[in-house]
């Protein structure tokens, strides 16, 4: 049809009644079509680039994919909105076929043990030769398989991967960060699926259902949202416009003149023993009873939050360095339930101490995670703690306990990475 | 929901849009407009949907009472008790924690103790414009203003009309009551022009301007205390047009959606910051609310008539109760009690204040409501002294992240405020250039919203 004239003699096309409605729906259709570019042309690093948009009840990650990033930073620097304060660094990171990080070398091996956790667990803050699951591999006598990312925990799901896996009895270790002893833990009774779920899994089976609600939740993930987010970042600058961000971080100076990056809502560790902390212990008691009838053994290893360990090197008071130690409680209460539990947050910050003299770090300057130093010391600390106790066969036999009075010595090479990143960001061009 | 949200550009308001005009019947597009309002409103809490439901009943019923009853005494209990049953509501939901705070606050100086413990509330949106709705309606039915509605679907459709729900404007029923008993007559392509041009002109004002202003002040207003006098100026220009950008722009934006239903809605801004003397300002600010209390509050008192000093305790009241209803806070009160004060200063001085050349008048009246603003902004007594005294006492220039945003932005918006003219002024008739600025304008807010979170309007809160 072709435009008529309106009434102030304008063609249909240049009144703005016509042309603001189509400019909503070409923004509209950009925004479909930017669904089709992958999500980790926006992404800074794996968790998001990789990450699994449908609820398939399997890994937190698209499987068999793998993500590449010379220039990855930690998650502070981009949640602050700090470019100054990236410290860029190479991530390689693969996926197996259940969509969990795990390096193609340890597909079809028995494990000897499955690492469930959090973000840490997941390891995307270290090369894959240096994740936890990695390193605690070279101790075990199989490798531990990393199911990072799997929460909450769901026993049912736990015993069919360990049957996939083949493993007949191993440790099942629970990476537990210090944040989470102020969260409720999770239910122990499976929950009633939802009648939203119900509904859908009975008309659209199984496969139909994923693929409705992957494509809901892929319409969360709006390209043309990160695009439009990404400029309002830039322009977030502290000089065309204040930075809104900085709020969401903590810029904090330590005594030995370096910064460091917190979380604002982490700034002041978990201050008290609470309800909930308590309610871990009962939840840690009912997972190991329940995983060791599957012939796996419960080990509880507790980190602690990075105020908890950077805290009390920190030049000004405001992180309170005299609280009360929740992990250490939780570590006590643990072991007095016979569950196996290795606390690494008095080594933890002793090393932190000790490294911070030689501007060494075992977390991100710039992330909240640790690094591979950060996750050197949980294993030896692991070892040390445990080695010795495990069942007969599970231990590698050329990683003798003993040796573990060597391992700061042992460690301190690696740890100068921190500065060798701090070498190639933006800060110190 | 917010107008300027992702969910209600690209999915609320095409649904509505498409499904309004494809309904042909009165009472089907009434029954539309109405879901859609509460739908809006849901968004929310859905919980205070069932609040407006009853402040809707309460007064709908009220209207037939006035149908039905000639009798005088009958008729007033029409009137008093819907009333009081709305006011009472949006006392306890807005009032209810200010009351016990003030008498806790009196116990403390009086040494006797209040015992009376503070409920956590949350304050329905948009409640002091829904109850104003249905207040006006049932007085204008009482007066005999306006004709009671019978029909349900048309009342339940004013009061929930999503445009003008949450922040206004205030319409009265009889602004608006031709427009809903011709609206199965309504022409789409009519108003399309220019509804869109009062929308994207709002978008515009709130988005590029206020909230450009915003992101720069807000930080800085929080830490008060270490503002530099220039800093404290600037925050506080900022705030003034900040308000009214944000304010204007919403109201446009109502207007604009109004008439994407054939829906007219009054002017709530008539380029309020050109007034030359502060009497002025109030007959250009929030309109209607001004003319509600004109018509519902001050004349009711006696208005001009009797002494001089029974106009001014009127004046006062009105003012007081009007900083009121902004919120629950004795800044607020201040604030109408400034206003009130000046108002009663110009009634009489008003003729040697009115012999100024026209320029003195208004820099004047703009500085007097500038002053009035940091008592609108401030959360205490204190911070407005701190606020006060760093404008006018030399405190040294600290840096202040964004002002050269800042500068420009306020510079841009005092223009447009003072020298130009309002969207009610300008004829919408765009030629093809001013089209293709106003679609890259429009295309700048939609990437702004798209990237960020939707800021919330101001007077949401109110």
């Amino acid at each position: 049809m072709m435009p008529t004239k309106s009434d102030h003699g304008m063609r249909d096309g240049w009144r703005v009644g016509w042309i603001l409605p189509r400019l909503m729906l070409a923004v509209m259709v950009m925004d479909v079509a930017l669904h089709f570019v992958p999500l980790e042309k926006f992404a800074f690093r794996p968790n998001e680039a990789l990450q699994r948009l449908h609820g398939m009840p399997e890994g937190p990650f698209e499987p068999n994919r793998e993500y590449h990033n010379a220039r990855s930073y930690g998650d502070l620097a981009a949640l602050g909105n700090l470019p100054q304060r990236r410290l860029y660094r190479r991530v390689d990171f693969h996926t197996d076929a259940f969509g969990f990080h795990n390096p193609e070398a340890t597909a079809g091996l028995v494990p000897a043990g499955i690492l469930l956790g959090d973000s840490f667990a997941i390891g995307a803050e270290a090369p894959e030769e240096k994740t936890l699951s990695a390193q605690l591999t070279e101790v075990f006598s199989g490798p531990i398989y990393n199911v990072g990312g799997y929460l909450p925990f769901d026993l049912g799901r736990i015993r069919k991967l360990a049957g996939r896996l083949q493993m007949r009895r191993g440790l099942l270790i629970y990476e537990f960060l210090e944040v989470h002893a102020q969260e409720v833990p999770p239910t122990t009774v499976p929950e009633r699926l939802s009648w939203r779920r119900r509904l859908g899994l009975r008309w659209l089976g199984p496969k139909g259902w994923y693929l409705v609600t992957g494509f809901i939740s892929s319409l969360d993930h709006s390209r043309l949202r990160l695009l439009a987010e990404k400029f309002e970042r830039a322009i977030q600058n502290d000089v065309v416009l204040p930075n809104g961000f900085a709020k969401n971080v903590s810029q904090e100076r330590l005594r030995n003149g370096d910064w460091m990056l917190f979380l604002s809502s982490l700034i002041e560790p978990v201050s008290s023993w609470n309800a909930n902390a308590a309610r871990w212990v009962d939840y840690f008691s009912w997972v190991s009873r329940e995983v060791s009838r599957g012939g796996l053994e419960l080990v509880v290893l507790l980190v602690p939050n990075k105020s908890t360990v950077y805290g009390p090197l920190l030049d000004s008071a405001r992180v309170h360095t005299e609280r009360e130690d929740v992990l250490g409680e939780l570590e006590r209460r643990l072991r007095q339930r016979d569950i196996w539990v290795v606390n690494v947050s008095p080594s933890f910050r002793a090393a932190a101490i000790e490294m911070a003299e030689h501007h060494q770090y075992i977390y991100w300057q710039d992330d909240i995670h640790w690094n591979e130093c950060g996750v050197s010391y949980a294993v030896a600390e692991l070892r040390a703690q445990i080695g010795l106790r495990l069942p007969p066969g599970l231990v590698s036999e050329a990683d003798h306990p003993a040796a573990g009075a060597e391992w700061r010595v042992a460690l301190a090479p690696d740890c100068q990475s921190q500065q060798k990143y701090a070498e190639t960001s933006w800060s110190s061009r | 929901m917010l107008f300027n949200s992702i969910p209600f550009l690209f999915v609320f308001l095409p649904v509505v849009y498409f499904g309004f005009w494809q309904l042909r019947k009165k009472n089907h597009r009434f029954v539309w407009l109405t879901l859609a309002g509460y739908v809006f409103y849901g968004m929310w809490n859905y919980k205070f949907c069932a609040l407006m439901a009853f402040s809707t009943l309460v007064s709908y019923f009220a209207g037939l009472g006035f149908l039905r009853w000639q009798e005088p005494g009958i008729r007033k209990l029409c009137l008093v008790v819907p009333i009081t049953v709305d006011l009472l509501l949006l006392g306890f939901f807005k009032y209810f924690n200010f009351v016990v705070d003030t008498l806790t606050h009196l116990g403390g100086w009086l040494h006797t103790p209040v015992h009376v413990g503070a409920l956590d509330i949350v304050l329905p949106v948009g409640i002091s414009f829904y109850t104003f709705h249905t207040i006006t309606y049932i007085v204008d039915s009482y007066r005999g203003v306006v004709a009671p509605t019978r029909n349900i679907f048309e009342f339940s459709c004013y009061v929930s009309l999503f445009s003008q729900l949450v922040a206004g404007p205030i319409v009265r029923f009889r602004q608006i009551e031709a427009d809903l008993e011709n609206l199965d007559c309504a022409d789409r392509k009519r108003w399309l022009d220019r509804g869109w041009s009062f929308f994207a002109i709002g978008m515009m004002k709130k988005v590029l301007i206020a909230d450009t202003i915003a992101a720069v002040i807000n930080p800085a207003v929080k830490d008060y205390g270490n503002l530099s006098t220039y800093g404290a100026w600037l925050c506080v220009l900022g705030y003034t047009f900040q308000l009214y950008f944000d304010f204007s722009g919403y109201s446009d934006m109502a207007v604009g959606l109004g008439y994407l239903f054939g829906i007219r809605l009054p002017q709530n801004f008539n380029s309020p910051y050109k007034a030359a003397n502060i009497a002025e300002f109030w007959r250009r600010w929030h309109i209607s609310l001004s003319a509600c209390l004109r018509d519902y509050l001050y004349i009711p008192l006696g208005g001009n008539r009797g002494s001089r000093w029974m106009l001014y305790r009127n004046m006062m009241i009105t003012m007081l109760l009007g900083g009121l209803w902004h919120g629950a806070s004795w800044t607020f009160v201040f604030w109408g009690g400034y206003h009130g004060v000046l108002l009663c200063i110009y009634r009489t001085y008003g003729e040697r204040w009115d012999k100024l050349p026209g320029s003195i008048q208004r820099l004047g009246t703009f500085f007097l409501v500038v002053v009035g603003w940091v008592f609108f902004r401030s959360d205490s007594f204190g911070m407005a002294g701190t606020l006060l005294s760093r404008m006018f006492s030399w405190h040294p220039a600290t840096f202040l992240p964004g002002i050269y945003a800042l500068v420009v932005a306020v510079t841009l918006a005092s223009a447009i405020a003072h020298f130009a003219p309002n969207t009610f002024e300008i004829k919408h008739e765009w030629r093809p250039w001013t089209i293709a600025g106003f679609a890259t304008g429009y295309l700048a807010c939609l990437v702004v919203i798209a990237g960020g979170h939707p800021s919330p309007f101001l007077y949401f809160q109110f």
